[in-house]
């Protein structure tokens, strides 16, 4: 028989998957690029050399 | 401190400030880190010939695994890739695709090469160099073919990895760069210099358009400036404009002007000088010393290759170029 705490529990559950599944795909989706610097800063690169 | 960022990576250097995309519509300033959009969403995955890069010069017949994302950095006004140079990612339909699977996808299809082409692989500068260096890891050849619009640093980052690039010298004025593409001429001269320098093999594909980039005059002043800076082995391309995009008002380049091109730039010193995107004669390669053919082309494809060991078979004169994988 599901009751009110089902429900919630379902939705509390729900949501954290749902953040971390975000958080996964959203690191796939995008990488952090090597060339480019912060406005008037020194220049961030990775750098990738073996 | 602010959020706002400039890439660094071709020389439109976009200031960006928070979520904003830049000219190329693939990188993008996330809270004050700048990210690439397309790293392993290749648009375009397919297996061609080494011919229709082209490359004229390098493992002649081979197998070239080319991949592609959607995005460019300049705006030429008569791409001919136009539907995914100029789209955004989230309008494509990608593969997910990482470095090893290029490889892995090379090697299965008994390929010699993986290119980095269609749009323009700048933009895909993180994708092109980790993939780099895994194709080399296994034997491959890296190719570029790229319109040389990119910075210094990120070209001499990249330039140990390749082995042949192909830059598209699309006119040879500012004005054309300017009012036609959207960039500077400038950056692409330097980008050829040093593609010379650090021993990247190179080719260069000129598009022929009517009333554009067509004088005869420009054409020679383009083909003497790549004699003195590139070497007169360095074989140039003319290829046929066929309208297209937002160049749909001119006509198909005329067969006399890919002639007067090409006999142009033999003039100047090239010893290789071809007219491509059309079939005739124009595709086959000829020895400079005898004039003997050597190799024949038919469209993408080779019909018979008579080098021996990049000589002629004839005069034994050396044929410049990559003849052989090591």
């Amino acid at each position: 028989m599901l009751t009110r705490r089902h429900f919630i529990t379902f939705m509390v559950l729900g949501g954290l998957a749902s953040r971390v599944a975000r958080k996964i795909l959203g690191t796939r989706d995008a990488r952090p690029a090597m060339f480019w610097k912060k406005t008037g800063v020194r220049i961030q690169r990775e750098n990738r050399n073996p | 401190m602010g959020t706002e960022v400039q890439c660094t990576l071709c020389p439109t250097e976009c200031e960006l400030e928070n979520h904003q995309v830049g000219g190329c519509k693939v990188r993008i300033n996330r809270d004050g880190t700048l990210y690439s959009l397309v790293y392993g969403k290749p648009c375009a995955v397919q297996v061609d010939p080494i011919e229709k890069k082209p490359f004229y010069h390098v493992l002649p017949g081979a197998k070239a695994f080319s991949i592609a994302t959607v995005g460019c950095v300049l705006g030429c006004k008569f791409c001919q890739n136009w539907q995914i140079s100029q789209a955004l990612p989230e309008e494509s339909e990608h593969r997910d695709l990482d470095p090893d699977e290029v490889v892995r996808g090379a090697l299965y299809y008994g390929c010699q090469t993986v290119t980095y082409t269609y749009t323009e692989p700048t933009v895909f500068y993180e994708y092109m160099y980790d993939t780099a260096l895994l194709v080399r890891k296994f034997g491959l050849l890296n190719s570029v073919h790229t319109c040389g619009y990119i910075n210094q640093e990120p070209l001499r980052e990249l330039a140990p990895l390749l082995n042949a690039a192909d830059v598209d010298l699309k006119a040879f004025t500012e004005d054309f760069y300017g009012r036609i593409c959207g960039g500077r001429l400038k950056p692409v001269l330097e980008a050829i210099v040093t593609l010379r320098e650090m021993g990247v093999w190179l080719e260069i594909t000129n598009l022929v358009i009517p009333t554009l980039n067509d004088d005869p005059k420009e054409i020679r002043d383009m083909c003497r400036w790549l004699v003195e800076n590139a070497g007169p082995d360095t074989p140039i391309h003319f290829s046929r404009f066929f309208p297209y995009y937002k160049l749909k008002n001119l006509p198909p380049t005329p067969i006399e002007t890919l002639n007067m091109a090409q006999q142009t730039a033999r003039e100047a010193g090239l010893r290789y000088a071809y007219i491509g995107n059309i079939r005739q004669s124009g595709e086959n390669t000829y020895c400079p010393s005898c004039g003997k053919l050597l190799i024949e082309r038919i469209g993408y494809f080779v019909k018979q290759n008579l080098l021996q060991e990049g000589a002629c078979p004839y005069c034994k004169s050396s044929i410049a170029g990559v003849w052989d994988q090591t």
